[in-house]
């Protein structure tokens, strides 16, 4: 047999390698959601969660079917299904910001409520001030009363890409969660920091 | 062709080269320009002294803490001061522009309460700011975001 | 110009029939093709566009892929109350629409319950948030799972429509499309909807 021509192997090896590398490559690539999505700063309730430009810490949780704001003659509120107030301080750490929210349970995604006006979380959070009052969800009853259900409370500023995220695990079977007939909702504590 | 391989390769390498500098220069450079004058003012004044922008004068007239709020409204929230800054420009009301005051302390900012500054020649600022936050300058920024004058206040 | 030695042609034009006499069933097969497809490249091109219209009635339940939907009656109001709380008031030239739904939400994703109901033929309208008809309070977003009765308002010219007329409602489906950078959500279809014609009542 006639001795191989070398380089010709050579070049032929190197351009399946290139194209067989190619070929993973391609079915690996990152998904929009990974190349922009936020990056999550993950925490548990009563620690706080320090993201780039705001920090929460989520102290608790109430559940009840009605809700009133603790003001003279402020009307007592029925949920569609049940009321989730999320007790919690943020604080923003950079800029004046306003905060998104959302509670995630099982499958579904929650908004915090319309119904009772603006709620001092959802507003403007001023640098270096902390802000204690509550997000309040509205969400059916089967899925908050499921044994060992957990919630997800994520807490952003702006549109979230390629930015910092909260995500607070909240078990709704934990000690610190109280369920009763109403929840008051008083009004916000602003401490300096 | 006739050319080599090489010459050819150098003839793309050339071309690709041409083609990423139109794309920085058109289209990278004027968002990093955007972003860069969201970071670092246009004009710094030194601490106490005034500056001229383009034909006006911008000073700080008077820089003061408090720990009460004015008139009837409710107190302060525990652990924060009220800062007043009241900044004066020379120059006709109707020379003013649309612009927001913002007090810098390091990385942090805050926007002063009230609508955007406009025909006003004198602009009395105040803040709600933590007790323990040092501000540094007060920033005249335009709606955008765009530092255009940085006073230092210190 | 001189002409060509051996041709008789010497203009443009008389240049241009000759080769056009010089074609063949291919290349009139080719000026066809081309023909047909400029032709109707203004109008869409060739493919036809699938509209699915669905036509409902009040009472009836209709899934917009999001919400389910029941829409129950029509009313035309001057003044907009809730109990005795006012929420908007009257207006010279101006009456306020509001169509009473009942609304279940079956995605993941919270949504607004207005947005897919587009009330038909009426000029100078604009849609008001929905309220819930047991309180009066903005009802916001309806949460995944959740079932509400709410009342759709429209601000609409005095004379648009009036009390016994037929109102012509569209209710769009909606589509779970991801976002081009991060995240999904629900858009409005383009060809989709529910046709429905509600009788106007009085207020109640």
């Amino acid at each position: 047999m006639r001795k191989p021509n070398w380089r010709r192997v050579v070049r032929a090896a190197a351009t399946a390698s290139v194209i067989g590398v190619a070929a993973v490559l391609w079915h690996n690539l990152p998904t929009p959601d990974e190349v922009y999505g936020p990056f999550d700063v993950e925490a548990v309730m009563g620690q706080q969660a320090t993201g780039r430009d705001i920090a929460a810490t989520v102290t608790g949780a109430r559940i009840a079917p009605q809700i009133r704001m603790e003001r003279l003659r402020a009307p007592t509120l029925d949920a569609l299904g049940t009321w989730v107030a999320i007790d919690s301080e943020a604080i923003a750490t950079r800029t004046d910001a306003v905060t998104r929210v959302e509670l995630v349970v099982g499958p579904n995604t929650y908004v915090p409520t319309s119904r009772l006006g603006v709620l001092p979380l959802t507003g403007s959070l001023t640098p270096g001030i902390a802000t204690r009052s509550s997000w309040v969800f509205d969400v059916p009853a089967e899925l908050v009363a499921q044994r060992g259900q957990h919630a997800s409370l994520r807490v952003w500023i702006g549109d979230g890409r390629m930015d910092s995220r909260l995500v607070v695990d909240i078990p709704l079977d934990d000690s610190r969660i109280s369920r009763s007939d109403l929840i008051v909702i008083g009004p916000p504590t602003l401490v300096g920091t | 062709m006739t050319t080599t391989l090489w010459k050819r390769n150098v003839i793309g390498a050339v071309v690709a080269a041409a083609a990423l500098a139109v794309i920085a220069v058109f289209i990278v450079n004027p968002s990093w320009q955007n972003y860069q004058r969201t970071v670092w003012p246009a004009h710094t004044a030194p601490a106490g002294e005034p500056i001229d922008v383009d034909g006006q004068t911008w000073r700080v007239r008077n820089a003061s803490r408090s720990t009460e709020r004015p008139g009837y409204g409710a107190p302060l929230p525990e652990g924060t001061v009220l800062m007043k800054v009241t900044l004066e420009r020379s120059g006709p009301p109707e020379a003013g522009f649309g612009c927001a005051g913002y007090l810098v302390d390091g990385e942090r900012s805050w926007r002063a309460a009230g609508p955007p500054c406009g025909t006003a020649t004198s602009m009395p600022w105040t803040f709600t700011i933590p007790a323990s936050a040092e501000p540094t300058a007060v920033d005249v920024r335009d709606l955008g975001g765009s530092i255009l004058i940085r006073l230092q206040l210190s | 110009m001189e002409p060509a030695r051996g041709s008789a042609a010497t203009t443009v034009t008389a240049r241009f029939r000759q080769w056009l006499a010089g074609w063949g069933l291919k290349e009139w097969r080719r000026a066809g093709l081309v023909a047909v497809l400029v032709a109707t490249a203004a109008f869409g091109g060739l493919d036809t566009v699938n509209k699915q219209i669905v036509d409902t009635k009040p009472g009836e339940m209709f899934d917009t892929g999001r919400f389910e939907m029941t829409v129950q009656r029509a009313t035309l109001v001057d003044e907009v109350r809730a109990g005795d709380r006012l929420i908007a008031g009257k207006r010279p030239g101006r009456r306020f629409l509001g169509l009473v739904a009942t609304v279940r939400n079956t995605s993941t994703l919270p949504g607004f319950m207005d947005k897919p109901v587009d009330p038909v033929g009426i000029p100078d309208i604009h849609a008001l948030p929905a309220m819930r008809l047991a309180d009066g309070t903005l009802t916001g977003a309806l949460g995944p799972g959740l079932t509400d009765q709410v009342v759709l308002l429209w601000d609409v010219p005095a004379d648009a429509i009036s009390v016994g007329a037929e109102l012509q409602v569209h209710i769009w489906k909606e589509l779970k499309r991801l976002n081009a950078t991060y995240g999904q959500g629900w858009v409005q279809s383009v060809t989709d909807y529910a046709r429905l014609t509600v009788p106007v009542g009085r207020p109640r």
